[in-house]
This record gives C-alpha cells, sequence and structure tokens, in this order.
C-alpha cells in the first residue's frame, strides 16, 4: 500500500463530494422537470454505486466523515424513493401487494384503524378471520364493569397468553385469590394490550413480555420481564420489572413501583423472587436523546394510589373508584 | 462475471455470513440470540439500536446483526441490508393483533434490492406459550407461499425452551452455503434435504 489512510480519505471524499453534487442537481432537475423512470433509474444506478462505494471506505474513512457522507446519501435516497414512488407506480410487486390487500377486504381496515373499537369490538384487528383467539385467555369489549378471572373468555389453563382489548370505564382485577372462587395458579405468560380507556388494570406479575397500545387515561399495576407501550397517554403505570420499561410515541405516562399489597407469595412464579425493580429506568423510543424525555415521569408519591386504596373487591362503585383513581378526573 | 467470481473465492476464505435478524418490536429476537449464545435471557431489555453477534457455526462464522424492531427503529432496517446473506424474519405468534403489520413489514423488506437473493427463515417464536398460533397459521396469515423472490421456510420455535433454534440456524447456513459455497457444501445439503428445492448455483467457483 503505497497510499495512506488520509490520503485516500481526502481522495474519496473529494470524488464523493463531487458526484453528491452532481446527483442532486440531477435529483433537482428530475423534480422540476418530467420524471421519466429512465432518468430516474440512472440517478438510482449512480446512487447504489455511491454507496456501494461508501461501504467499502468504511475501513479508512473518520466516524464524523463517514456520518457526513451517510447523512447526504440518506437524504438523496430518501428523495430518490420519493420521486420513484411519484413517478411510476411500482411494477410487478406493488401489484401483488395490492392484490393480497384488496383479497380480505375487512383485514385491512381495523388494523390500521384501532381507535375504532365501536366498530371492531367483537372480532381484534387481525388479518386471521378464522382463527382468532381460539385459545389464549382474553377479555374485550366491555364497558362500566369490573371484571375479574372469571369473565375471561374461556377456561384458564396453568400457564396462558392473556390479551385484553377495548375496554371503557372498567376496573379489571386478575390478581388471583383476591376472590374466594379463583385458582391459586394462575399464571400468564404474556399479556397483549389494545385499545383501553378510562380502565384501572389491576394485573399480577407475569413471567413474560407486556406489550400495550392505544391506552388512554388508565391507571395499570403489572409485573413482566418486558413492558412496551405504544402511541397512549395519560397512563400510570405501577410494574415491577428487571428490564428497562420502554414508551413509544406517548406522552404524559407516569411510573410507580409495583404495590406490595398485590404481591402473591411467590407460587411457582420465578420472576416475582427478583431482587430490584427498574421501573424509573424508562426508556422514550421517541426521544433517543440525552436530555430527559418529556413524555414521562415518576409518579409523585402524595398522587400514587395507596395500598389499601386498590379496588380488589368487585362491590365497589365502579364509577366511583375511576373518577378518583385515574389519571384525568373528571 | 469477473467481479462475482472475485468476491465468491473471497467469501469463500473467509467462510463468513451475514445473517440479519428483524420484526416487529416484542418478537424476540434478542432473546433468541442470547439463547443461541447460552446467556441468561431473564433481564433483556427492548433493543434500542442493535447487537452483533458472532458465533461459529459449524465451519462458519456467522454474523448476526439484530436491530430493534420498534416503530421508531424501523426506518433504521435499510441500514443493515448491505452484503446480508440471510434474513431471519422473527414473529410473537401470540401477537395476533399485529399480524397484519407483521405481514406488511415483512414484505416491504422482501422489495428490497439489497436483499434479494437473500435466504428467509421465519421463526414463530413463542410456542411455548398456550395460545400462540402454529406455525401453518403464521404461514398463512404472512401469506409465505406468495414469496417467489427467495427461499423461505417457517420453523415453529422457543426461545425461552430452545426448541428449534439451532435448527433453523442450521437451515439458514445450508441455505446460504449452497448458494455461496456451493462447491462445498456438500454435508450441508445432505442435512437439509427437506429445505424446499434448493436450485443449483450456476457459477462455479474456481478452488
Amino acid at each position: 500500500m503505497s497510499e495512506t489512510n488520509q490520503e485516500l480519505t481526502q481522495q474519496y471524499y473529494a470524488r464523493t463530494k463531487a458526484a453528491i453534487s452532481e446527483l442532486t442537481s440531477q435529483l433537482e432537475a428530475i423534480k422540476s422537470g418530467s420524471a421519466t423512470s429512465d432518468s430516474i433509474q440512472k440517478v438510482a444506478v449512480e446512487l447504489a454505486k455511491l454507496r456501494k462505494e461508501h461501504t467499502d471506505a468504511i475501513a479508512f474513512l473518520p466516524g464524523y466523515d463517514q456520518r457526513q457522507v451517510d447523512k447526504q446519501l440518506e437524504g438523496l435516497e430518501s428523495q430518490l424513493e420519493s420521486l420513484r414512488t411519484a413517478a411510476a407506480p411500482k411494477a410487478k410487486f406493488a401489484f401483488k401487494r395490492k392484490a393480497t390487500k384488496a383479497a380480505p377486504p375487512a383485514s385491512t381496515t381495523p388494523a390500521t384503524a384501532s381507535e375504532q373499537s365501536t366498530s371492531a369490538a367483537a372480532p381484534p384487528p387481525t388479518g386471521q378471520p378464522s382463527a382468532v383467539h381460539t385459545s389464549g385467555l382474553s377479555i374485550s369489549g366491555h364497558t362500566n364493569s369490573y371484571l375479574t378471572l372469571s369473565s375471561l373468555s374461556s377456561p384458564w389453563s396453568s400457564a396462558s397468553d392473556l390479551t385484553i382489548s377495548d375496554l371503557d370505564n372498567c376496573i379489571v382485577n386478575f390478581i388471583p385469590d383476591s376472590n374466594g372462587n379463583i385458582p391459586h395458579d394462575v399464571t400468564f405468560t404474556a399479556l397483549h394490550a389494545r385499545n383501553i380507556s378510562n380502565t384501572v388494570l389491576i394485573l399480577p406479575i407475569i413471567s413474560g413480555s407486556a406489550l400495550l397500545h392505544d391506552l388512554k387515561n388508565c391507571v395499570i399495576a403489572l409485573g413482566s420481564r418486558q413492558f412496551r407501550m405504544h402511541t397512549s397517554s395519560e397512563v400510570d403505570v405501577y410494574i415491577s420489572i428487571a428490564s428497562n420499561p420502554i414508551i413509544e410515541h406517548c406522552s404524559a405516562i407516569r411510573f410507580a413501583d409495583y404495590p406490595s399489597s398485590l404481591r402473591r407469595p411467590p407460587a411457582h412464579d420465578s420472576i416475582t423472587t427478583q431482587t430490584k425493580s427498574n421501573y424509573l429506568a424508562v426508556q422514550d423510543f421517541s426521544h433517543i436523546r440525552a436530555t430527559p424525555s418529556p413524555n414521562w415521569s415518576a409518579l409523585p408519591e402524595e398522587a400514587a394510589i395507596r395500598d389499601d386504596q386498590w379496588p380488589l373487591s368487585n362491590s365497589v362503585d365502579v364509577q366511583a373508584v375511576l373518577s378518583q383513581l385515574l389519571p384525568s378526573r373528571g | 462475471m469477473g467481479l462475482l467470481t472475485i468476491i465468491r473465492k473471497n467469501r469463500q476464505k473467509e467462510k463468513e455470513m451475514r445473517i440479519l435478524f428483524l420484526g416487529l418490536d416484542n418478537a424476540g429476537k434478542t432473546t433468541i440470540l442470547k439463547k443461541l449464545n447460552g446467556e441468561d435471557i431473564m433481564g433483556i431489555s427492548p433493543t434500542l439500536g442493535f447487537n452483533i453477534k458472532t458465533f461459529v457455526h459449524g465451519k462458519y462464522t456467522l454474523n448476526i446483526w439484530d436491530v430493534g424492531g420498534q416503530r421508531t427503529l424501523r426506518p433504521y432496517w435499510r441500514n443493515y441490508f448491505e452484503q446480508t446473506d440471510a434474513l431471519v424474519w422473527v414473529v410473537d405468534s401470540g401477537d395476533r393483533m399485529r399480524m397484519q403489520d407483521c405481514k406488511e413489514e415483512l414484505h416491504s423488506l422482501l422489495l428490497e434490492d439489497r436483499l434479494a437473493g437473500a435466504s428467509l427463515l421465519i421463526f414463530a417464536n413463542k410456542q411455548d406459550i398456550q395460545g400462540s398460533m402454529s406455525s401453518a397459521e403464521i404461514r398463512d396469515a404472512l401469506d409465505l407461499p406468495s414469496i417467489k423472490t427467495h427461499q423461505w421456510r417457517i420453523l415453529p420455535c422457543s426461545a425461552v425452551t430452545g426448541h428449534n433454534l439451532i435448527e433453523g440456524l442450521d437451515w439458514v447456513v445450508g441455505d446460504v452455503a449452497n448458494r455461496i459455497y456451493y462447491s462445498s457444501t456438500a454435508e450441508a445439503t445432505d442435512r437439509w434435504q427437506s429445505g424446499g428445492a434448493v436450485e443449483p448455483s450456476n457459477v462455479s467457483v474456481e478452488k
């Protein structure tokens, strides 16, 4: 090797800079003029070449230059992509995808519009008309109710997936043995929750992961191995967790530790014996910066639900309890 | 052609494969990898960014890239496509509510030029949980039979118990080896008669 890294870098940088400005002007020309698929194709090929060259250059390129070029290339690629889609509807594959989408007409719409709970109350939004919830535990489509384990759709087994969806103005209490007739050994291994509003969810410590979508003005108490909450707002989360809870596209979320009054003596559930809870190690995927996320905070002690306030008995007045406990009262 | 031959020769020397693990968040990508690597799987946090694992599997070195699946991270997946030999798509078999989302993400990946030709393994994960969809149900929900552009296979598995994880890796390695290291994969093919029709590559590799 006769050339040093520095020389290589300089050469590469000069060459790439020229190429990028050339491509930028070509893209501009295409944008202002007529976008033929030929001209776009030409730019695409050039861009792919650049990208390849850039990848090869990573070995000797300093980090700063890498990022700069990467950013520019990405910008160009996204411009090109938008031009491409604008100019010509994609050839063969686009047709295929549309066709498959059109085939089960009922499936796509509810999946994207999960807020429309009223219309999709019965079957959860899936592309699976027949096999939906054939097994696994689920509770769905209730308002103004106090729900316990006995409200579940199917008889429970020792370990199962739990799905909770489409609830409004409810109290859900799935803590075992709070009621005389509930088997003590019920355990859940995963939780999926979607589209729940104005509801208090009191759940036990589960051994798997929890995935929640579209919660609004709720209180949830839960223990899990992983916790992910998406597109939710105004939720107070009381959680026992060993990993980092994460939120994405959320706002006004408050975190507190899982209430000790809800803990049950560990049966065969290993996770209850874990040492410490990470309830404040929240990561906000919508705010990946060094600054604190504006979307969540620690729940101040004076605002937290006291141990004796949890509505563990089904004789309570649901509306009264909700207006007292929910984050946004009234 | 000349370039292809050089690339092939070069890779044959290295015996390396680059495998990309993708899938929606909560699918269990990181857990699968940790389990394969014999690490503790209890305290895994959702992946912010990516992990790289390097294993030696048989006579190949696998560089496995595990990229976070949160919605905000998905736009970054494309940064990892370059030179991918195989794509492993991990599915949370209990997540009925997002199967449509899962299908759309998978099919849009398959349109990517830079993933063209990559082998595709679908892991129907979390089979240990009662109430999970079977691999046949997931095959239909994801419309896998419509995939003609990639060699694919679906395997039910469980990251918690370890069921079928090695088998999946075996298939991926065998399938990639068949394409890239065509001349040196006798035993890999023997192991995987069932892996679907493997088209012989018509580019010969000079030793």
